[in-house]
């Protein structure tokens, strides 16, 4: 061998290693890709694979649900690792030649309902501007990461912001626009947010400060599901615009700048999982796969027009009629898969394993291909007129659109169940199964995408039009203060300068119904929280001229020396009133009631969506505190509740039923029994302690009858590998079939010495 | 004379040849065979350049068509002119009666007409108890013009074949019934139901259901055995009510509890509890075939026991699991439910026919696809755990299933939720062969005239020929997805997709 073949060697084997920075180089930043529509813009993704050596570049045991994301240089993935307790999600940076793992953040699942492992559903977003990588994760943790894999802030949208859990996992992605990071998820909180509702949500992507929160959609009856679907960003009337699909079963379209509602379409009775599109920034296109509310027909794609005025005003909002249907599609039937948009083409897989090209301007089906039995969540990607479809039972597929028809280019059988969508990049192709990670290509030139750090760094327009106040939302200890930052903002959304405080006007303004008054003092932009009150509510409003902004506080108490109701002034034994403090979803789901001649907590019976109740009641960020509460189910020989109190994110359950104490935190992950007989009609007193020694959580627990000698020793203790260093305290009330109530009395909570 | 033999002999024909399908799996078997005869398996319209695949949207041999809700899980039954089907209200019979309820509509068996409807709420719950749109899932068994079915409230419910057009019998609330215990009174009428008894067992049991309460009900004499879905809770782990009975019987005339399954199978479910229960009989004397959702299959005694406080509780006669031991451990570990190579519970309705029970494992579709199991067991008067010994045989061939199995002298017949279709050797269990049909099964096959009929979630109707070599006779694309299992009553062919009734008859 010649030098200069050598040479040409040398410079071809580590062609994958020079790696150019460019700042036009778009990446597959998010789950769908560059333009929010599965495509890719790149031009050397291979059109055929194999599981040889020559085209699996690399596999990584790493399971996941969902899709890989990468700037050139690095992939990152949201997947999990492990079996039973050991189970752990984990944020992944990958270098994507060789399949390296620079660095990985493990994260255990708390307090979900999540079940049958169904992890990483969701996908991570890296910011465009600064490269941070935001996830949202199964437990409903909002995670920001930077590049060099430190954790930069994160939220519990659970305990902070009443978030659900669900059984089916499906978390979605979050959306970076500007300097804000974007999710929406069910919740149920406290004030007007206390009704469950599929609200979206703006943290400030730097602080993680809550911008604002937004109420677009529907409580129930019409809210039946949660919806991991992400937001398309897009313009209305001049301005920025977020479109999203609901669990009630609406497409909304709010104001980027301000959260305000802007309209919404309901298509349909349940959840809304798909992604939408935005068809030439006129209209929006939508898939479904549930209840029509005109037809017997399951699931529709159709195309709405989102300048449309035809419709009505519902409780202040303006709802769409069928007039602004551009048209309909009534033989697709998609669940939650998400469509590909290239030109006017619309590429679906749909429920039964089809997958159709529709045109974009009239709904009539071009073509489509049977390539399975079933397709779930799994959605395509496509560069050119090729398509790359990942299908449920681990077929993936690359297939040329070729007009008419469609050609089967390449197929290999995968290990596990595609539920994501591939990520084309750099000449690769990622996609996950829920066994491993998969990269295909071959090694080329290499291009990264080249972050500025800069935020909003030129801002042409600099006339206000908004006021932002951060954070919108912030529970404040008692005794301590909290700052608050304001923005003017242009039209566009972008942040035009900071608003010295000195120029705004701050009051505490009524709040509510009630026309709650927030106790404390507020001076300039800090607020300062009483002493000598356990809970309060309310808000501050800020005027800066025309414009104004508010906050939402709730004052929360460090530590509670016993809450036993008797403030409340009941009128006889059959009278019941509603808790007045701002737990998160408490409402309805409590009520005082007269039991044993004093004044307790009972969980609601008159409503079966409702017979299970997780109320947190303190902060989030406490730990190694002592919870106890006075505890009592009604029941008989059949049927017992179920009463229990939350600390540092275990459960610790008194099970009727089943005579036990139960200590879990997701009860398939972690789950921890005692045979333990009580009673019903009797009141226990239950104390719970969680200390963390730096390598597991261990739970104590103790139990006895009311009135009782308390028992010396701990009856009841569990360890839990890397388990919860902190959590709110809270209360747990099921009701199965509402038959039996169970109530509380005497809460307190102090940190344990 | 010649006419009248001739008549005789017509009348004689049309007597063997049609019968009525008054319960799931046609009799207290559940074995889907039937003895009728010259039925066609041509149907709709034929499709463009094939041979033997056809469309529903033709009138060829479809005798009448009758619209359903929008989800329609329970299956057909036919009895004495009237035809039973459950579905839910998003084609509301009753313009006043809007939104989300479980239906259960009773048609004229001649034209489709709606004669009456019973209506009932949704309970609330939202997924966990009672999923949104699944309407009556319950398949109802029919005898002495009453209907007994599970509601998707978790009832069990007795109701009149007439309806209230000649008056109301028994129960008298049916106004109130309708518009659930907060709601305004309606006011009810001759297309209504008249509910005779409803008996609550989340109420009197303490039961709960998971996802939706349904079976179909076995009678017995003056007693009928009812699954009472009991399950699991959103944590899919914890059982709320392991104390709850997973079998109950109660006296059909009056509604009042006899007596209650204590096994302690509540406290094994895995998922929810949904399988009919059988009747076989060995030496004379009777027994409860239940599939159990812990994917044991259990024999009862139809006699009762009395504990210290007074229940009445059932005697076990054995049970046998149904899970080959492999699906339950690996390396002495237990392989976790769901996962695809683990363990099922039983949905689908064992089968008795001769000496022998043929069941299949199976799971919740959302689910997903897995092993599966269909096992042949010998009907056994022993007491207590029996062991491999009364495993005629087992084909692990299979995937997990819901398709009851139909069994004939030579054939065992059964569909799997991957999409085949599976016809075996009734004596060895060994396979003639395997169709991929293409969409996922839910249904069950129906074996008759020399025919396999199997619906799939494509809307894809499968007419097969019962013979050892694999041949379709014809496709029928439905439109919408066929969660159902074709049934055959007097000459014709009832099949429905999610929001339409056909009934198919040779024309």
């Amino acid at each position: 061998m010649n030098r200069f073949v050598v040479f040409l060697f040398l410079i071809f084997s580590l062609l994958p290693y020079f790696i150019y920075a460019e700042d036009s180089f778009k990446g597959w930043l998010n789950w769908r890709g560059p333009e929010l529509t599965g495509v890719s813009t790149e031009k050397n993704i291979p059109t055929k694979i194999s599981l040889e050596k020559d085209s699996l570049l690399w596999k990584l045991p790493i399971k996941g649900r969902g899709t890989p994301v990468s700037d050139g240089k690095n992939l990152f993935v949201l997947g999990y690792v492990g079996e039973q307790e050991d189970l752990s999600e984990r944020i992944y940076s990958i270098d994507t030649a060789t399949g390296k793992i620079n660095w990985e953040l493990s994260f255990k699942d708390y307090l979900s309902d999540v079940i049958y492992d169904r992890y990483a559903i969701g996908s991570p977003v890296i910011d465009a501007e600064t490269g941070q990588i935001y996830v949202l994760l199964t437990s409903g943790q909002l995670v920001c990461v930077s590049q060099e894999g430190k954790i930069l802030w994160q939220i519990s949208m659970a305990e902070e912001y009443g978030r659900n859990t669900y059984p089916n996992g499906r978390t979605g992605s979050p959306i970076v626009v500007g300097h804000r990071v974007i999710i929406h998820s069910v919740t149920n909180t406290w004030g007007e947010m206390a009704p469950p509702s599929d609200r979206i949500y703006a943290f400030d992507k730097i602080s993680g400060q809550l911008i604002w929160i937004s109420t677009p959609g529907r409580k129930p009856p019409e809210l039946k599901d949660s919806s991991f679907s992400s937001p398309v960003v897009g313009d209305y009337k001049g301005e920025p615009a977020l479109f999203y699909s609901t669990g009630c079963g609406n497409v909304v379209c709010i104001n980027l700048n301000s959260g305000k509602p802007i309209w919404r379409y309901r298509l349909l009775f349940g959840g809304m999982n798909s992604n939408l599109l935005l068809y030439k920034n006129d209209s929006i296109i939508a898939v479904h796969g549930k209840e029509n509310l005109d037809s017997t027909k399951a699931g529709r794609m159709l195309s709405i027009d989102i300048n449309c005025t035809s419709g009505e005003i519902d409780e202040g909002k303006f709802v769409f009629d069928k007039k602004c249907e551009k048209w309909r599609n009534d033989d697709v039937c998609a669940f939650s898969s998400s469509p590909v948009l290239n030109g006017n083409r619309i590429y679906q897989t749909e429920d039964s394993g089809n997958l159709l090209c529709i045109d974009a301007d009239s709904g009539k089906l071009n073509w489509q291909l049977k390539i399975g039995n079933t397709q779930i969540h799994a959605s395509p990607s496509l560069v050119g007129d090729v398509l790359y479809v990942p299908m449920n039972d681990g077929l993936f597929y690359i297939i040329r659109d070729k007009g008419l028809e469609a050609e089967i280019l390449s197929k290999v059988q995968l290990e596990g169940n595609c539920l994501g969508a591939p990520c084309l990049v750099n000449g690769y192709i990622f996609v996950f199964t829920n066994q491993s990670l998969y990269a295909f290509g071959s090694n080329v030139k290499q291009i990264e995408r080249k972050y500025t750090y800069l935020v909003n760094q030129s801002v042409e327009d600099v006339e206000a039009k908004y006021l932002e106040m951060t954070p919108a939302e912030v529970d404040v200890y008692v005794g301590s203060t909290q700052k608050f930052t304001l923005f003017a903002l242009n039209k566009k959304g972008q942040r035009i300068k900071q608003v010295d405080p000195k120029e705004i006007k701050f009051s505490i303004t009524p709040y509510g119904p009630g026309k709650s008054i927030l106790n404390g003092e507020v001076l300039q932009n800090e607020y300062k929280a009483p002493m000598d009150s356990s809970y309060s509510f309310g808000v501050i409003q800020a005027e800066w001229g025309e414009l104004k902004a508010r906050a939402r506080i709730r004052v929360m108490p460090l530590e509670l020396s016993g809450i036993d109701f008797e403030e409340y002034k009941l009128k006889d034994d059959q009278d019941k009133q509603d808790l007045k403090y701002q737990w998160h979803a408490a409402g309805k789901r409590w009520e005082i009631v007269k039991k044993d001649g004093s004044n307790v907590l009972a969980k609601t019976i008159d409503n079966l969506i409702l017979q299970r109740a997780v109320t947190f009641i303190g902060p989030s960020d406490l730990n190694h505190y002592i919870l106890e509460a006075d505890v009592c189910s009604d029941g008989n020989r059949r049927v017992m509740s179920d009463v229990g109190l939350i600390n540092q994110r275990y459960q610790v359950v008194l099970r009727g039923n089943s005579q036990l104490i139960e200590v879990s935190s997701n009860i398939e992950r972690f789950k921890k029994e005692l045979k333990f007989k009580w009673k019903p009609e009797t009141w226990y007193t239950m104390k719970t302690l969680v200390d963390h020694d730096g390598t597991k959580a261990n739970i104590h627990v103790k139990v006895w009858e009311r009135g009782g000698e308390e028992p010396k020793d701990w009856s009841f203790q569990v360890s839990h590998d890397q388990g919860h260093k902190n959590g709110a305290p809270g209360i747990y009330g099921f009701s199965l079939n509402d038959l039996k109530a169970v109530y509380i009395d005497n809460i307190k909570y102090r940190k344990s010495k | 004379m010649k006419y009248l033999c001739l008549f005789v002999c017509l009348l004689v024909e049309s007597h063997i040849f049609a019968e009525d399908w008054p319960t799931w799996g046609k009799d207290a078997s559940r074995n889907m065979v039937s003895a009728e005869k010259n039925l066609p398996h041509t149907f709709g319209k034929k499709v463009k350049d094939s041979e033997i695949e056809f469309e529903i949207a033709g009138d060829l041999n479809v005798l009448w068509k009758a619209k359903l809700g929008s989800q329609s899980y329970g299956n057909v039954v036919v009895s004495n002119g009237k035809v039973l089907i459950g579905t839910n209200n998003e084609n509301p019979f009753d313009k006043l009666i809007v939104g989300d309820h479980a239906n259960l509509y009773c048609l004229s068996e001649q034209t489709g007409e709606v004669l009456w409807q019973f209506v009932a709420p949704k309970l609330g719950s939202g997924k966990v108890g009672d999923w949104e749109f699944l309407g009556i899932c319950s398949s109802p068994t029919v005898e002495n013009n009453k209907a007994y079915f599970v509601t998707n409230r978790c009832e069990i419910v007795c109701v009149d074949m007439n309806g209230l057009s000649d008056g109301n019998q028994g129960y008298a609330d049916e106004g109130q019934y309708i518009v659930g215990p907060k709601g305004t009174k309606k006011e009810v009428g001759p297309k209504d139901a008249d509910i005779l008894w409803v008996y609550d067992m989340r109420a009197e049991l303490g039961v709960f259901p998971h996802n939706i309460t349904s079976s179909s009900v076995l009678i017995h004499g003056d007693q009928i055995y009812v699954n009472t879905s009991n399950g699991v809770d959103w944590s899919h782990t914890n059982i709320p009510s392991p104390n709850a009975p997973i079998l109950v019987c109660l006296d059909k005339n009056t509604g009042k509890l006899l007596g209650e399954e204590a096994s302690g199978i509540s406290e094994h479910i895995l998922h929810g509890s949904w399988s009919s229960p059988a009747k076989a009989t060995i030496n004379a004397k009777d027994q409860i075939i239940f599939g159990g959702p812990d994917g044991f299959l259990y024999s009862f005694d139809t006699t009762f026991t009395k504990d210290a406080d007074g229940y009445s509780l059932f005697k076990e006669n054995w049970r046998i699991d149904c899970n080959p031991s492999e699906y339950r451990k690996k390396d002495g570990i237990d392989i976790k439910y769901v996962k695809p190579e683990g363990p099922s519970e039983i949905i689908s309705t064992p089968v008795v026919n001769g000496d022998n029970i043929f069941v299949t494992i199976g799971q919740d579709p959302e689910h997903g696809e897995g092993l599966g199991a269909l096992t042949c067991v010998k009907l056994s008067d022993k007491k207590g755990v029996l062991n491999a010994e009364n495993i005629v045989w087992q084909y692990k061939d299979i995937k997990r299933s819901l398709s009851t199995p139909s069994v004939t002298e030579d054939f065992v017949a059964a569909g799997d939720y991957s999409g085949n279709v599976h016809l075996l050797d009734r004596k060895t269990g060994a396979p003639f062969w395997v169709h991929q049909t293409g969409g996922h099964i839910w249904g069950s096959t129906l074996i008759v005239d020399g025919k396999i009929f199997l619906g799939n979630e494509d809307g894809l109707l499968i007419i097969y020929e019962l013979s050892k070599t694999l041949r379709i006779l014809s496709k029928i694309w439905f439109e919408g997805a066929i969660h159902s299992s074709p049934i055959v009553a007097n000459g014709v062919i009832y099949v429905h997709t999610n929001n339409t009734l056909f009934a198919l008859k040779k024309k």
